[in-house]
């Protein structure tokens, strides 16, 4: 048979799967952190790992500390779940409360991101140095989907990002706000922020002394009464 | 008068398909060639090796009906792709003939929500750790399956964490007494209070840790005031002391360390997403594959004890996941294994397990096989493929040229062998050959040739198939360990092919299967009908299958049908020709017989309690006709060594995904692979996978299935 006329397979748009999960990520328009959207993604995802990272462990230690007996009785033995169980739901609902971050963040991306260098996926590689985001003004934070506006009220010399996510359900006029820390920093919290004004149109103040160091500063929205956290907030100072 | 023709009315003769094995992935392949939807473009020929279909899904009706497989096969309610095959081919089948009275896709599958694994307390006893299921909205196949992606996974976690937990909280907590605040320690006193607890050490004990833990408190209730490397300090002394009693806790309640072990993998997984950046991956979970999965786990923070739990060692357990069939060597990829987990948990539809309502043969492979012939595809059993024949060297295009077959039998009339046999009704494919329908059938029959080895070469013909005249496309859809053997010419002309074999691996696996007198309370098994996995070796997973007795034809029926399964330790190197021999199948089957023995006489009082009797098992307990006693008895019993080629269980281990080769793969222009061994993107050996690269397969030879209508391709 001349090979010419041969049938053959057609040829493939594609022979791998396309994994890349958002089909566009991070464009210029769904962050305002820089002109490298990837850069801006992972720093994103990194604070806020090191965020939840930093409240497992805590979590995790007081939970198996508070297994204990604490005065030896056996009916403290006998509720010992309980301590554990509250806390370990603390770090259920705060753990959500990032996710919930960080599927918003990539939601409203929309540019397809870069490949990622061979490589790069692994434990060690959280060590490299992303590049800084370029100046950009501080971007507008997004508004709950269901609980009322929350308006900010920022007060900053230099240039700062805010952005924050709540829960769905959360009540404003129920919560309270954290300090901002900067994990692995020696840099002073920045304690000025508060939630205030009239129940249907509370505003985030956030004020950032003179002088602050750059760097990332994450806090987070508590329930006043179970101290439940409920969401989070993240402030870039350049 | 003759009119002029224009070129473009001309009918394009169909394209000639060779499909080489009739497994889940060759016959994906050639249903979906064959669908009405391509106008039968394409005409199918499949060719199969011995008697029967259905590849290591193959299984066959033995004496009074029993229905015997090559292990236990339990559909997982994420099989999207496999669920929505069969759930076509029931509803064309019905079309097609309304009025036969055929088993309905609702009546083959039945849900199984009942589960469990078995657990090893710190005394050494093995406790049944049952789970009910939720059943969950929809059907597997359904059309809008579940939404897959890392984000959702992670979500789905720990919301799973939270639930685990919250299980746990039916104690009033109202009488637990506040730690009564006191004055806050000062930087002095916290450093007093770590050089004390590091001088103690592990002598510390817990008027140490309670007192450790009350200054914890304090301090976290007000971070900001001490210096992180003190709080962390303090943290980890606290930790350390009470991981000691924590230990000497969930020695004493196993549903609590059971839970904190879960807790414990869920945080681990959501860390390690998070840390190794798998959201943004592109290669999704791929990138994690050159880890094992316990190891990866424990990079993680998941403790040695969540690492060894029942739960991981299930999981392994229903993956076949052990190097050369060793129970010492645990190995899965973490990425494949965490894909796998993630859709088994967080992505299934009606039932977690689906158990099927007759053998797997006559549940899946008779409808498929009745379908496609009524589409017109041409089944040629006895054909065992024994060399596929490249094109020379230095052609245009790499193609394959021709097809080797031995033609192990012919059929008396001359026309194609009719498989299947009828069991109370339903078509089902019987455990050894037709021989009535078979040239020389009673001397084939009394020279017990093995039609499904690739070493037994006694043939009544050679067969060459060429391409342009037989053929035009071949779907290669062998077992991973028959490509060793048929494609010499491939192997030596590309390397790609040489590191898949040598890096993705089979194991073999070992089954067994009882039907007994004695009923599940009788027994002391509980009530239940259940499925657990994480015990012992030689049998670590088992399934209550009494459900198959009503479909069986027994005069005087069992009570009770037992699945056991596991690997098998290898004992052959598949590259040494002495493998696959009659002597080397008879040894192997000896061998697991023995392990089966040892298996009752030693292990199953712990599922089933009243089965020890003064001298071990009692074997009068197992269904037989025959007057045997002890355990001579367990020959009336079913058994089988999973060793041939064709057989062995594909693997998914550590650093094992990059060599694994596409059905997409573009190398041969006329050539496609399937298997659950292929880059099918869920590569995991199971029928899902199979299924899927069955699909890409198609795709490869017509661009149908659209790669999007392939649930779970684009999965991370």
């Amino acid at each position: 048979m001349d090979d010419s006329n041969r049938p053959k397979r057609p040829k493939m748009e594609r022979t791998e799967p396309d994994r890349s999960w958002m089909n566009g990520s991070f464009g210029p328009g769904a962050s305002a952190a820089g002109s490298d959207p990837r850069a801006a993604g992972y720093q994103a995802i990194n604070n806020a790992y090191r965020l939840i990272d930093e409240y497992v462990r805590q979590g995790q230690r007081m939970a198996e500390n508070l297994w204990l007996p604490l005065d030896g009785s056996a009916g403290r033995a006998a509720s010992a779940f309980n301590a554990p169980e509250r806390l370990m739901r603390a770090m259920g609902d705060m753990t959500m409360a990032w996710l919930e971050v960080m599927e918003q963040f990539t939601k409203n991306a929309q540019a397809k991101p870069s490949p990622v260098p061979a490589g790069s996926a692994g434990p060690f590689a959280s060590s490299r140095v992303e590049p800084p985001p370029a100046a950009t003004e501080a971007p507008s934070p997004s508004a709950p989907a269901k609980a009322q506006p929350l308006k900010l009220s920022l007060d900053a010399r230099g240039r700062v990002e805010v952005s924050f996510q709540l829960a769905d359900a959360a009540s404003l006029a129920e919560l309270a706000v954290t300090e901002l820390r900067s994990f692995g920093s020696d840099a002073e919290p920045i304690r000025g922020v508060e939630l205030s004004g009239a129940p249907d149109e509370p505003v985030l103040r956030v004020r950032v002394p003179e002088g602050q160091p750059a760097g990332t500063y994450n806090g987070l929205f508590l329930e006043r009464g179970s101290q439940r956290p409920c969401g989070t907030i993240s402030l870039v100072v350049h | 008068m003759v009119e002029a023709k224009d070129p473009g009315d001309e009918v394009q003769p169909p394209t000639k398909v060779a499909v080489i094995g009739g497994g889940c992935a060759g016959m994906t392949a050639a249903f979906e060639l064959t669908r009405p939807e391509l106008g039968g473009r394409y005409r199918v020929t499949v060719y199969q090796m011995g008697f029967r279909l259905g590849g290591k899904g193959a299984s066959g009706r033995g004496e009074h009906g029993r229905v015997e497989e090559h292990g236990l096969h339990l559909w997982m309610g994420y099989y999207e792709n496999a669920f929505r095959l069969m759930r076509d081919c029931y509803a064309e089948r019905l079309e097609l003939d309304p009025d036969r009275p055929a088993l309905r896709f609702e009546d083959a599958f039945s849900p199984a929500h009942f589960n469990g694994a078995m657990d090893l307390a710190a005394n050494g006893e093995w406790l049944p750790w049952k789970v009910d299921f939720p059943a969950m909205p929809g059907l597997p196949g359904d059309p809008n399956p579940p939404k897959l992606d890392i984000p959702t996974y992670l979500i789905h976690a720990a919301r799973l964490l939270r639930t685990l937990l919250t299980t746990l909280s039916g104690v009033d907590d109202a009488k637990a007494e506040p730690v009564r605040p006191r004055a806050q320690p000062s930087e002095g006193e916290l450093t007093e209070l770590l050089k004390r607890l590091t001088q103690l050490g592990a002598f510390a004990g817990l008027g140490a840790a309670v007192e450790a833990t009350r200054w914890l408190e304090l301090v976290l209730g007000a971070l900001p005031e001490y210096p992180q490397s003190l709080i962390a300090r303090l943290l980890d002394a606290v930790s350390e002391l009470a991981q000691t009693e924590l230990r000497r806790l969930t020695e004493a309640n196993h549903e609590l360390r059971r839970l904190w072990e879960i807790a414990e993998l869920i945080l681990a997984t959501i860390r390690g997403c998070v840390r190794f950046r798998l959201v943004f991956d592109p290669r999704g979970f791929d990138a994690i594959d050159d880890y094992d999965c316990r190891e990866w786990l424990a990079l993680n923070g998941a403790s040695q004890g969540a690492i060894d739990s029942a739960f991981i060692r299930a999981l392994y357990d229903l993956a076949f996941a052990y190097e050369g069939g060793d129970e010492k060597r645990p190995a899965i990829a973490a990425g494949s294994a965490l894909r796998g987990a993630f859709r088994a948990f967080f992505s299934y539809r009606g039932a977690f397990f689906w158990r099927m309502n007759a053998g797997m043969g006559d549940i899946v492979f008779a409808p498929l096989y009745e379908v496609l012939c009524r589409r017109g595809v041409r089944f040629e059993f006895f054909h065992k493929l024994t060399n596929v024949g490249l094109s020379e060297p230095g052609a245009a295009s790499a193609h394959v040229r021709e097809l080797e077959f031995d033609v192990q039998a012919h059929t008396l009339s001359g026309g194609e062998y009719e498989p299947l046999c009828s069991v109370k009704g339903l078509p089902c494919w019987p455990a050894r050959p037709l021989f009535e329908q078979l040239v020389g059938g009673a001397e084939l029959e009394a020279l017990g040739i093995d039609f499904e080895t690739q070493s037994d070469r006694r043939a009544c013909e050679r067969k060459l198939l060429r391409v342009g005249v037989d053929f035009d496309f071949a779907v290669l859809s062998v077992g991973l360990g028959v490509l060793r053997s048929v494609c010499g010419s491939i192997l030596e002309r590309d390397e790609r092919y040489r590191n898949m074999l040598e890096h993705v691996k089979s194991v073999p696996t070992q089954a067994f299967q009882l039907w007994l007198d004695k009923d599940l309370w009788e027994l002391g098994g509980g009530s239940r009908p259940i499925n657990l996995s994480g015990y012992v070796e030689p049998f670590d997973t088992l399934a209550d299958m009494t459900h198959l007795i009503p479909k069986e034809d027994w005069a005087r029926p069992p009570k009770l049908l037992a699945y056991f399964c596991n690997v098998l330790r290898d004992t052959a190197d598949p590259r040494d020709g002495r493998y696959d021999t009659e002597e080397f199948l008879a040894r192997e089957r000896s061998r697991v017989r023995q392990h089966c023995v040892d298996f009752l006489s030693r292990d199953a009082a712990a599922l089933w309690p009243a089965s020890r009797v003064a001298g071990g098992f009692d074997w009068s307990a197992l269904s037989s006709d025959a007057k045997l006693e002890g355990p001579a008895r367990f020959s009336s019993q079913y058994w089988t060594a999973n060793v041939r080629p064709s057989d062995r269980y594909s693997q998914a281990l550590p650093g094992s995904t990059r060599f694994r080769i596409s059905p997409l793969d573009q190398s041969y222009d006329n050539l496609t692979l399937a298997g659950d061994y292929t880059n099918c993107s869920l590569n995991m050996g199971c029928v899902e996978a199979a299924v899927m690269s069955g699909m890409l397969a198609a795709h490869a030879l017509s661009g149908f299935p659209a790669l999007a209508n392939i649930v779970g391709y684009d999965h991370p």
